[in-house]
């Protein structure tokens, strides 16, 4: 998902076990310090909690700014750092001059704990463009505008209008369910099931509904408590 | 009153962010607010024609941006209004002549001069969108009753919500209450409940846009058409006033009545 601190030329991604820390390289090192000094005080408690990956871009790191890097803000912090990206020769040769550990392909979702399912609450609507990828289940507290994308592996619930495009069980899928207050979507799919509607004049369109495969099948009907 | 940047935006191309952005300047300037006017469409600049300034472009706030010329030298002043000033984009450039810094540095000084800083935005939400909102304080989106515009405002008022703008508020233009009426149009209730957002105007459809922007005056320069009302509403929200909206239906009926009366007058 986007965040607020893109703006600034630091972005913060992924959830679950890991948070990618991305670092434009178009910042001045002086702005560096002071958004991840904002960084920090925004995210709270949340990153000592997580490993962190590094993410340098482009950028051209020397060891006067790693070592501040490292010193008044990994340390200064307690701060775990899972590995560092950089796309830049000069900054991977001093990553490994220092044994650091570097990566290319450390994206949060691919690395996340298979084995561990957490459940994503979204306290907002979903507008259209937004998508959010967890490995695990999804509870959305709002809407799912027509345009929005939530991919989960487990269960998905909609509190609001279901009007955009949702996968549960979108690597495993066989148990999973998707679940809305209102049924407005063209489309929903769970596991390796897709299931259109053309039809808006259907009996379910506008109703509480659950999604669940049965014998192979996409089956839909009325939630009725 | 502060100072403030609002961004005309809307995703969706021809939904009327000039034709709202060169209205709600005027209106806001005949208040007697201090108001600039800024084409931030670089390449496709339109809002100097809409406002009929074109003939007196010198400079554009690319020139401003580049140290070309200072920034009271780029301004047009509108001669039908002391306070309305407008800043022309470049024609002969793209949108990665500027980025967001340099907007935010533009929109804060500005600031220092103008009560209202209105920014018309161009289509799309890549990088011209972007240097647009960078440097915004408010968010004002166009969209029409058709679900295709809705969907790209709800896509720009996410993105407006990502960058920290607020409060966003919509404008509901071009609205045909007899198509409404027949059910082939969205209601203005379809779209507020898709959007979530607060309502600032509702515009219904109306030919004499057609003809102010041809003739380069914007319809609050006097017009008395149900536009030219439905905008100078918004412009006085925009102030904090709280004005009533529009009875679009009763306007109908009404300009069906007086054209019934003018009938019967030339039939005498």
């Amino acid at each position: 998902m986007s965040n607020n601190y893109e703006r600034r030329g630091i972005s913060l991604k992924g959830s679950g076990s890991y948070l990618k820390l991305v670092i434009s390289e178009t910042l001045s090192a002086e702005k560096v310090w002071h958004e991840l000094e904002r960084i920090v005080e925004e995210a709270g408690g949340l990153l000592a909690n997580v490993g962190l990956i590094v993410d340098f871009g482009e950028r051209s790191v020397d060891y006067n700014f790693l070592s501040g890097f490292i010193g008044d803000f990994v340390i200064k912090y307690n701060l775990k750092i899972n590995s560092w990206i950089s796309k830049n020769e000069d900054t991977l040769n001093l990553l490994g001059k220092l044994a650091l550990k570097s990566s290319q392909a450390a994206d949060p979702s691919v690395r996340m704990n298979k084995t561990e399912r957490k459940t994503l609450v979204l306290k907002n609507s979903l507008r259209s463009g937004q998508r959010v990828e967890h490995h695990g289940d999804v509870i959305v507290i709002g809407h799912v505008n027509d345009g929005a994308e939530i991919l989960a592996t487990g269960n998905i619930s909609v509190c609001g209008k279901l009007k955009g495009l949702v996968h549960a069980g979108y690597d495993t899928g066989e148990d999973n369910v998707i679940t809305c207050y209102s049924f407005e979507a063209k489309q929903v799919r769970l596991g390796r099931k897709l299931s259109t509607l053309q039809n808006t004049k259907s009996e379910l369109w506008n109703k509480p509904v659950i999604i669940s495969l049965e014998k192979d099948s996409l089956l839909m009907r009325e939630i009725e408590i | 009153m502060e100072p403030k940047v609002i961004v005309v935006t809307s995703g969706k191309g021809g939904v009327g962010k000039t034709t709202t952005s060169a209205n709600i300047s005027v209106s806001l300037a005949k208040s007697g607010y201090k108001v600039v006017a800024v084409d931030a469409d670089i390449g496709l600049r339109n809002l100097d024609l809409v406002m009929g300034l074109e003939n007196r472009v010198v400079y554009n706030f690319i020139d401003v941006i580049e140290g070309n010329c200072r920034l009271n030298q780029a301004l047009v002043r509108d001669k039908r209004v002391d306070s309305l000033f407008l800043l022309p984009a470049a024609q002969t450039r793209t949108k990665d002549a500027v980025n967001p810094e340099q907007m935010v540095d533009l929109c804060k000084n500005l600031k220092k001069e103008f009560d209202f800083v209105i920014m018309d935005s161009p289509a799309g939400i890549e990088g011209g969108f972007q240097n647009a909102a960078a440097g915004a304080d408010e968010g004002l989106v166009v969209t029409t009753p058709e679900i295709s515009a809705v969907r790209d405002a709800d896509r720009i008022i996410g993105m407006l919500e990502s960058l920290e703008i607020r409060p966003n508020r919509l404008v509901i233009n071009r609205v045909r209450p007899h198509m409404v009426r027949g059910g082939d149009m969205l209601e203005v209730e379809d779209v507020l409940d898709v959007l979530a957002v607060k309502l600032i105007g509702v515009v219904p459809e109306d030919s004499s846009v057609i003809s102010s922007t041809n003739s380069g005056e914007p319809l609050t320069f006097g017009n008395s058409s149900p536009a030219t009302q439905a905008f100078e509403n918004i412009a006085h929200r925009l102030t904090g006033a709280e004005v009533p909206f529009l009875d679009l239906e009763k306007m109908n009926d009404n300009r069906f009545v007086s054209g019934l009366k003018k009938i019967f007058r030339f039939s005498k």
